[in-house]
């Protein structure tokens, strides 16, 4: 289910092939490009060139003349080192021809990989504070590490804010990072003096839309899709899935892993200690107690 | 003088007085908990994780659905029950039955220590005067900012100590019955307490033979052994019966096959970490048989009544550094069993103080390389594993000093 949505129905380009990007997003191009790269050149994300990524679209949509007149991009960011991340999405839809209702809600669909996962407690705890509404169609194990955990959604619900002919809305979500299968050091790490670590890659979110007052799956049936309605998770409604220009492929991260070389030594000395221990407590407990006199 | 003067308005006031001071101060908590978590900033909480747990599950238990639909609920149903209130009548009524849990074992650390005293003092003649001695023991507990801390976050620790606190009280007044009843309902709602079984059914027999303790039983053995069962049994037919089979997958199962990888104080983490894929007996065993043997020395050596009080403390101290995990709310286990031992442990103030720095510096320096390693992503899983040893080894060292301290005995000349 999760691998239809995956990097399958993903279109890479960069800056330098403008030709491979889709017709539909020169429209309105030369200023969200401004806007992305005067953003990433404010806070370029660690890791990543000044690049720029087409996301959600794929060659067998029809034409779509309402998407023409709309243009998309996504800024993310992740933030903090360890293992308690914030990840930043900053999301704007540019309206050039196209007009949309004053009140508009995106969805953001985050397919988390097994390595990454979301507390839904602290997610419930943020809606409480900060009225973040996301929803998570299965129940999250925050125990379990990467090589046992799955895949799974998060839908986040934003309400778009208007600016001139922009629609605008950022979401930071705290996520975490699982445990991983530890392994010995590449001869690289090896060389450089560096502990083993493994990457985990959070694909970029789809993007849906929806807007009160018109239902805009009627101007692309090719592009509708069906998701939750609000953070219930209990309805589901018709969206437009957005197609967007993004500053990242994939957001990567590094995880630090346990050294698998160290597997017997750790073991062997483990045992020593403990059993060590174990002795020295027995010996303790059995032998003849001591006397001491105490002067009154 | 104004030391002196303190000193003597501290011991003059009575146990009423320090528990209305225990429970303002816990109260206090509780309101600065409250205000943290509604005006505090975001994503610090002051409240557990798992109040939520519970409070989520007693809210299922208010529409008549079961506590287990809450997603990791795997405690006893009737925590949920006890935190009923916190749905209709205030969502902080948890936080302040487990203060008044705490309230109550310092009361009972109270009575048992007051109850001990002739026959101790017939023995120790150097010992302080009986009521003093009973309140310093019950002001360990209800000044401990540990206990204070851990019911004020909404932990249900207290309740299953209150439950052994009972258990003990219930020795001491030779209410066996009632002492096995309250010790099955102990195990129903903590599995740990199931290594205290073996010593109390020993204590129990005059014979100084281990095999003739086990096997020749005498009326309060049989009345605390079948109460225990009563106990353990009755309570989890009922969960049973009332929540079917999710209660046992999550309330006993999952504990049971349980196996967390994560960093914790344990010094097999590493270990297990590393060989997580490997299903090998022997692994199992290294780490299963030294708690076991450990555990079983310390239940017959200190299976006399005199001795029941520090034997429990010693039991506890070595399941939790030798167990596969532990983490910090695991120190409560034995810190409350501490108050009825502390005073045949006669060490200088230097000597504690010194020995508390002991174990706070090895659990320290362990943090620290948590801390790198949660929240700078720096690999120090090999420091951590070190410092577990450093921590094991420290506990050990201390708990082996404590050991050979309390079985001292002194002759006055």
């Amino acid at each position: 289910m999760l691998s239809a949505h995956g990097p399958a129905s993903l279109i890479r380009t960069s800056r330098k092939s403008p030709s491979r990007i889709h017709p539909r997003v020169r429209a309105g191009q030369g200023i969200c490009i401004g806007v992305l790269a005067a953003l990433m050149a404010l806070s370029p994300p660690r890791g990543v060139g000044a690049r720029e990524y087409v996301q959600g679209m794929s060659s067998h949509y029809s034409h779509c003349p309402f998407l023409d007149g709309i243009y998309t991009s996504v800024m993310r960011r992740i933030f903090n080192p360890g293992l308690h991340k914030a990840l930043l999405s900053e999301i704007e839809v540019m309206l050039t021809t196209s007009i949309l209702p004053d009140v508009c809600q995106l969805v953001v669909e985050e397919t988390l990989p097994s390595g990454m996962y979301v507390d839904t407690d602290e997610l419930r705890d943020l809606a409480e504070a900060k009225g973040l509404r996301t929803f998570v169609p299965v129940p999250v194990d925050v125990e379990k590490p990467e090589f046992q955990a799955d895949a799974f959604r998060m839908y986040v619900f934003r309400d778009l804010q208007i600016q001139e002919n922009l629609r605008l809305t950022q979401v930071e979500v705290p996520v975490h990072l699982r445990y991983h299968t530890p392994r010995p050091p590449t001869p690289d790490e090896e060389r450089r003096g560096l502990a083993p670590s493994a990457i985990v890659k959070l694909q970029n979110p789809r993007l849906f839309l929806s807007c009160r007052g018109d239902h805009l799956a009627q101007h692309c049936p090719d592009r509708t899709v069906t998701s939750y309605c609000d953070a219930s998770g209990t309805s589901k409604c018709e969206y437009l899935h957005l197609p967007y220009k993004i500053n990242v492929n994939a957001v990567e991260v590094s995880v630090p892993v346990g050294n698998e070389d160290h597997g017997s030594t750790v073991v062997g000395i483990t045992t020593f200690i403990v059993s060590g221990g174990t002795i020295y407590l027995i010996i303790a407990l059995l032998r003849a107690p001591e006397i001491k006199v105490k002067i009154d | 003088m104004v030391w002196a003067a303190g000193r003597d308005w501290w011991w003059s006031r009575s146990l009423r007085c320090h528990l209305f001071l225990g429970a303002l101060f816990r109260l206090l908590l509780i309101a600065y908990g409250h205000y943290q978590d509604q005006w505090g900033p975001a994503g610090v909480k002051f409240t557990d994780v798992d109040y939520r747990v519970y409070t989520d599950a007693a809210r299922y238990l208010h529409h008549g659905q079961s506590p287990y639909k809450r997603h990791t609920y795997r405690y006893t149903p009737y925590l949920a029950g006890l935190l009923w209130p916190n749905v209709w009548l205030h969502p902080l009524w948890g936080k302040a039955l487990f203060s008044l849990c705490d309230l109550a074992i310092a009361l009972l650390i109270y009575a048992c220590l007051q109850a001990s005293q002739p026959a101790a003092t017939r023995s120790h003649s150097s010992l302080p005067p009986p009521a003093r001695l009973a309140l310093s023991g019950s002001l360990l507990w209800l000044y401990n900012p540990f206990s204070m801390a851990i019911s004020a976050r909404g932990s249900c620790e207290a309740v299953v100590l209150l439950l052994i606190l009972l258990t003990i009280y219930g020795f001491q007044a030779r209410a066996y019955f009632c002492a096995g009843l309250v010790f099955g309902l102990s195990i129903h709602f903590k599995l740990y307490p199931i290594i205290y079984a073996l010593i109390f059914y020993l204590s129990l027999s005059q014979r100084s033979r281990f095999w003739a303790k086990v096997c020749l039983l005498n009326g309060a053995q049989v009345r605390f052994t079948v109460a225990t069962l009563v106990g353990l049994i009755g309570s989890t037919y009922v969960a049973y019966r009332l929540y079917g089979q999710p209660y046992l997958s999550e309330a006993w199962l999952y504990h049971l096959a349980r196996k967390d990888i994560r960093h914790n104080f344990s010094p097999y983490f590493y270990m297990l970490y590393l060989t997580h894929d490997v299903d090998d007996a022997g692994l199992s065993l290294v780490t299963f048989l030294p708690q076991i043997v450990v555990l079983f020395v310390i239940s017959v050596v200190m299976a006399r009544p005199a001795d029941l009080w520090f034997g429990l403390f010693a039991l506890t101290a070595v399941f939790v550094a030798f167990n596969k995990v532990c983490t910090s709310q695991y120190f409560l286990w034995y810190m409350v069993l501490l108050p009825l031992v502390h005073h045949r442990l006669r060490f200088s103030l230097g000597q504690w103080l010194g020995m508390g720095a002991l174990w706070g510096a090895a659990q320290g320096s362990w943090l620290l390389a948590a801390y790198y390693l949660e929240f700078d992503g720096t690999n120090t899983f090999q420091v951590l594993w070190l410092e577990g040893l450093a921590f094991f080894s420290a506990n050990v060292g201390l708990l082996s000093k404590l050991i050979r301290e309390y079985r001292t005995q002194y002759v006055v000349a």
